[in-house]
């Protein structure tokens, strides 16, 4: 069989090159008979072979209905693809429109909410995002002072709710008689231990925090001033005032300064609003440690403040006072005055953690440890570093950024 | 002077027709040259790499199909057929085609076959040898066309590959490596199925042979 097929292939090549049938036979005479009768089949087979030229009539009736075909297909590729597109658009658009819906509509819902309500955390959340993206100093306690007042009317809605959660809203401390207290306009009532604090406190910006009455009536059970924390480039420094961002500050001698703050850096501050509604920074720290000369950048203390009033909360909970005095108070100094009726001492921390930005765990009150700014050491003094402070001595009250005082000891 | 041309990509759809005079030479580099550009062109649908396709292969296929196929409508028909599948196939087939001509005379072949298929499904009145013949042709025509009507009807009792491979070797007298191409087998396949396909056929000419003697001694 393989003889007969390689015999055939040959014989079909020899006459596709101009051999005659018995020409190709007399090359395998063993095979003749067999070979003839399929070189005479595939000659009959050739013989259908379409010799004339293809119309050309044909030729462009088929070509034009393939552009035409082809063209068709183009446009339903186009339509496709705008559809597609369209389709993509509008399943957008509606996922915006849904998602705005879902955004405002929960918005407007929490902008009325109070404490207690479902969309209360919401609303918290998006007054802390608007927060986060205001950059500008003088802005953002704008914006924080109209959360306040905001504060206070969910307050004054949850009395007339009679919703009687704990909660906590600031305002300037006001009293028309003795033991008659109002804070941003709703009337308070402190405790016997915080008598006293209330009246060191008098007009000023003040922070409460407690349980709201049936009788309209706040029952106060902690208070310290309200502080604004702000991020700003330090403009100008003058011996009693700083321009920060534009914004002008009260510094004294009792501002803590961490760091070395120079023009044109930036700094964190802590600041307080007084009862004549002037700015006091109650500390500074610097951000750019680029100007410490080789310094650490962990800031370090040039002055050292703590607080010499406080509530401590002993363990059998009862409240009392705790008073150190204070080395160097100067007279009618408003920082002084409001850092010393800080809280920074109260034992159930937990309670306070949202409320009190400058609490810590560093020095225990000493005279040694409370350096002005006269007489710390600056860093550039010497190679050798600034002199160990007490602070310094115990390893285990290292000052800490952000908790520059402490009154626990 | 023509691979010139071609290396220069200069050939008008008109110049393709009058170039693709079944030169093998000719019909490999057209066949590269499409294969490459024009075929990916012709995949976003470019008019012009289309026209190009038409011009080259629409020659190639309608001799395979008229090979099969006597009437010139129908021949017509299904060639312009072939070039509408390959529009189709752009559009949905996800792997490229690799060897155009070879697809398009693949589909030629099967849709012969089905015409076929149908045709044998639904007979027709059978003619007699007067409506079949033109009196007017010359005694010489007359026996060639009974003896090509023979030979179709003996092709198409063959299977499909059968059918393929004779087509392939015969109509525009391919060489075993561009059948063994088309057919996407080696050339020793190429080889046995034409011998069977030449068997097969010798055998169905044979009874053909006999039953004509057999009607014309009665």
């Amino acid at each position: 069989m393989d003889t007969l097929i390689k015999a055939l292939d040959d014989c079909l090549e020899k006459i596709h090159s101009g051999a005659t049938i018995d020409q190709v036979l007399e090359t395998y005479p063993e095979l003749q008979e067999e070979l003839r009768s399929l070189l005479e089949t595939a000659n009959a087979a050739k013989s259908l072979r379409f010799e004339q030229a293809i119309p050309m009539s044909t030729l462009v009736r088929s070509r034009s209905r393939f552009l035409y075909q082809a063209e068709k297909m183009v446009n339903a590729r186009q339509n496709l693809h705008w559809g597609s597109s369209f389709r993509s658009s509008a399943v957008l658009v509606y996922g915006v429109i849904i998602c705005l819906v879902i955004v405002l509509g929960t918005g407007i819902a929490s902008g009325e909410s109070i404490p207690g309500d479902i969309f209360y955390p919401v609303k918290l959340a998006s007054e802390q995002t608007r927060l986060f993206l205001e950059n500008n100093p003088v802005a953002r306690i704008s914006l924080e002072e109209n959360y306040d007042r905001k504060r206070a009317q969910e307050t004054d809605n949850l009395m007339q709710r009679e919703r009687l959660i704990e909660t906590t809203f600031a305002g300037f401390l006001t009293s028309k008689e003795r033991d008659q207290w109002a804070v941003a306009g709703i009337q308070v009532v402190f405790p016997q231990n915080l008598q006293s604090l209330a009246e060191e406190m008098r007009g000023k910006y003040i922070e409460v925090k407690g349980h709201p009455q049936s009788s309209g009536i706040f029952m106060v059970n902690d208070i310290h001033a309200r502080q604004f924390e702000i991020t700003g480039t330090i403009d100008t420094i003058q011996p009693d005032q700083w321009i920060v961002s534009q914004m002008s500050l009260g510094v004294t001698s009792n501002t803590l300064i961490m760091g070395q703050p120079v023009i044109g850096g930036d700094a964190k501050l802590t600041i307080i609003r007084t009862e004549d509604n002037q700015l006091i920074a109650i500390s500074i720290q610097a951000l750019n440690s680029n100007h410490n000369d080789g310094q650490s950048a962990t800031p370090q203390p040039t002055h050292a403040i703590r607080p010499t009033i406080g509530a401590l909360s002993s363990d059998d909970g009862s409240d009392t006072l705790h008073k150190t005095p204070l080395p160097s108070r100067k007279e009618n100094d408003p920082a002084q005055s409001l850092i010393e009726t800080q809280q920074p001492t109260r034992q159930n921390k937990g309670v306070d953690q949202g409320i009190t930005n400058v609490q810590g765990n560093s020095a225990p009150p000493s005279d040694n440890a409370t350096p002005t700014k006269e007489n710390t050491p600056s860093h550039n003094e010497s190679d050798q570093g600034p002199k160990p402070t007490q602070q310094e001595k115990d390893p285990g009250h290292t000052p800490q950024p952000g908790a520059p005082y402490d009154s626990d000891h | 002077m023509i691979a010139q041309r071609t290396q220069n990509h200069v050939f008008s759809p008109i110049q393709s027709i009058l170039h693709n005079t079944g030169s093998i030479t000719l019909q490999s580099v057209l066949k590269n040259r499409m294969d490459s550009e024009t075929l990916s062109r012709a995949q976003k649908l470019d008019p012009h790499a289309l026209t190009i396709i038409h011009n080259e292969l629409y020659p190639v296929v309608y001799r395979y199909v008229r090979y099969r196929l006597d009437d010139e409508q129908t021949c017509e028909d299904i060639t312009s057929e072939v070039f509408l599948r390959f529009l189709t196939a752009l559009d949905t087939q996800r792997k490229s085609i690799q060897n155009l001509q070879a697809w398009m005379l693949g589909t030629a072949s099967h849709l012969v076959f089905d015409h076929l298929r149908s045709h044998y499904q639904r007979p027709v009145e059978e003619l007699d040898d007067d409506t079949l013949v033109s009196p007017h042709l010359p005694e010489e025509a007359v026996e060639q066309a009974w003896q090509q009507q023979e030979i179709r009807s003996s092709i198409n009792k063959l299977t499909i590959e059968q059918q393929h491979v004779l087509t392939l070797r015969f109509s525009e007298e391919r060489s075993l490596e561009e059948t063994a191409q088309a057919l996407g087998k080696s050339i020793g396949a190429v080889k046995i199925l034409q011998f069977r396909a030449l068997a097969a056929l010798r055998k169905f000419l044979t009874g053909h042979s006999k039953r004509g003697k057999s009607g014309h001694s009665d």
